[in-house]
């Protein structure tokens, strides 16, 4: 019982005073190195919050986000973003992923924007994953696309 | 017993944070931004076409100072302020008056440097170069010196700035060391039609050099605050300047 208790103290302390914003000043060091850099403005609470961010790969601002939000609760994880701008033509309203300590090697995600739903999960382990584009909107997009029964999809690695 | 598990419920809590306060040293304290240096498209098209010529001939109100000579061409003038003469043609014959004589009854009283003034009986009368023929050749040399631009269609234009994916379905293009080299044109796509090919590397647009993928990006972001556009290319190891108009 004296472990349980030592356990909920010490994980309820890692929740609450989680350095956010460091943590995520270190998320930003290491996607620098890949030339990716998001200027935003922070706001830490229970959640981070990242506000009116551009999202810069190879010095070009590609995207445009109005919010983030990153819930980082140890057993379960969530990031919300909501009006991001690729490219001044592609906009996705919003956009949810989501990790929980049960399914510990998958990242669910799901979104809605100008061009179709999007719906899928990654696999941190595999480093792959595959992301559903469905209610298609726009055509173009199809030649990047691959199909099979449930519609067209995205695979994804890295 | 309920106040050991408080102190050891508190002593974990406390615990995370002093592991946090351990990992902090190892953090960055501060955000890694990056700062867009702005380059502005310093391209300023000047149109100086109109200092050589008139694209319509402008119709100045005549005025009815002297009457002219029927049946006299002026085919020459010389004047140095003092003396001159002017060469004329009558009848097919080609005839030499200096200043102050009479060809006539008619006096020669001024040599302009496009005309001559004669008097008779208190009357000017003027003969002029035939303008027409001269205009129309000179005018004629100046338009073939100028470059053809190529005119784009406005509404294709947009079409094509607005969709990305639409631009790479119809053209394909890699970074190499000097510019940006075309590696497929679909064809009767406008990019074949307005004259690019396949294996053309692009140096410049309007003036700026695409050295990396920033400046072909910004050149993408901005193209819709251009209505002309140079591209330098380099063709067959020949530089070449295409011009286009977008209308």
């Amino acid at each position: 019982m004296k472990i349980l208790t030592a356990i909920a103290g010490f994980l309820l302390g890692l929740i609450i005073f989680m350095p956010k914003d460091n943590i995520y000043f270190k998320i930003q060091e290491i996607l620098s190195k890949e030339n990716i850099y998001i200027n935003s403005d922070i706001k830490n609470s229970l959640a981070l919050e990242l506000k009116n961010g551009t999202v810069f790969v190879n010095k070009m601002d590609l995207a445009y986000f109005d919010r983030c939000e990153i819930y980082p609760y140890i057993f379960w994880n969530k990031i919300e973003c909501n009006n991001i701008n690729i490219a001044n033509q592609y906009k996705i309203t919003n956009i949810n992923g989501s990790y929980s300590i049960i399914n510990p090697f998958k990242i669910k995600i799901s979104g809605n924007s100008n061009f179709g739903k999007i719906e899928g999960e990654i696999n941190i382990f595999d480093k792959n994953g595959r992301i559903y584009i469905t209610k298609l909107t726009n055509s173009l997009i199809k030649r990047y696309l691959k199909k099979d029964k449930k519609g067209y999809y995205y695979d994804v690695k890295f | 017993m309920l106040n050991s598990k408080i102190l050891i419920f508190l002593l974990s809590f406390f615990t995370a944070a002093f592991v946090y306060s351990v990992l902090l040293f190892f953090m960055p304290k501060t955000p890694v931004f990056y700062v867009p240096v702005k380059k502005e498209f310093e391209f300023y098209k000047i149109n100086l076409t109109p200092l050589f010529y008139r694209t319509k001939p402008v119709k100045k109100p005549v005025v009815k100072k002297a009457q002219t000579l029927k049946g006299i061409k002026l085919k020459a003038v010389y004047d140095n302020g003092k003396n001159g003469f002017i060469i004329i043609e009558d009848k097919g014959k080609t005839h030499f008056i200096d200043l102050g004589q009479k060809y006539k009854g008619y006096k020669l009283i001024k040599i302009n440097s496009d005309s001559a003034i004669f008097e008779k009986n208190s009357k000017h009368f003027k003969i002029e170069f035939d303008r027409s023929k001269i205009e129309s050749n000179f005018y004629k040399k100046i338009e073939q010196s100028f470059p053809k631009k190529i005119k784009i269609n406005k509404k294709t234009y947009l079409e094509y700035k607005n969709d990305l994916l639409k631009v790479w379905e119809n053209i394909g293009i890699i970074k190499i060391n000097n510019g940006y080299m075309i590696t497929y044109i679909k064809p009767k796509s406008i990019f074949d039609k307005i004259g690019l090919k396949r294996g053309d590397i692009i140096l410049e647009v309007n003036g700026r050099e695409l050295k990396n993928d920033e400046d072909a990006w910004d050149l993408y972001k901005n193209a819709d605050k251009f209505k002309e556009f140079e591209i330098k290319v380099k063709r067959n190891n020949k530089e070449k300047v295409l011009y286009y108009e977008v209308d």
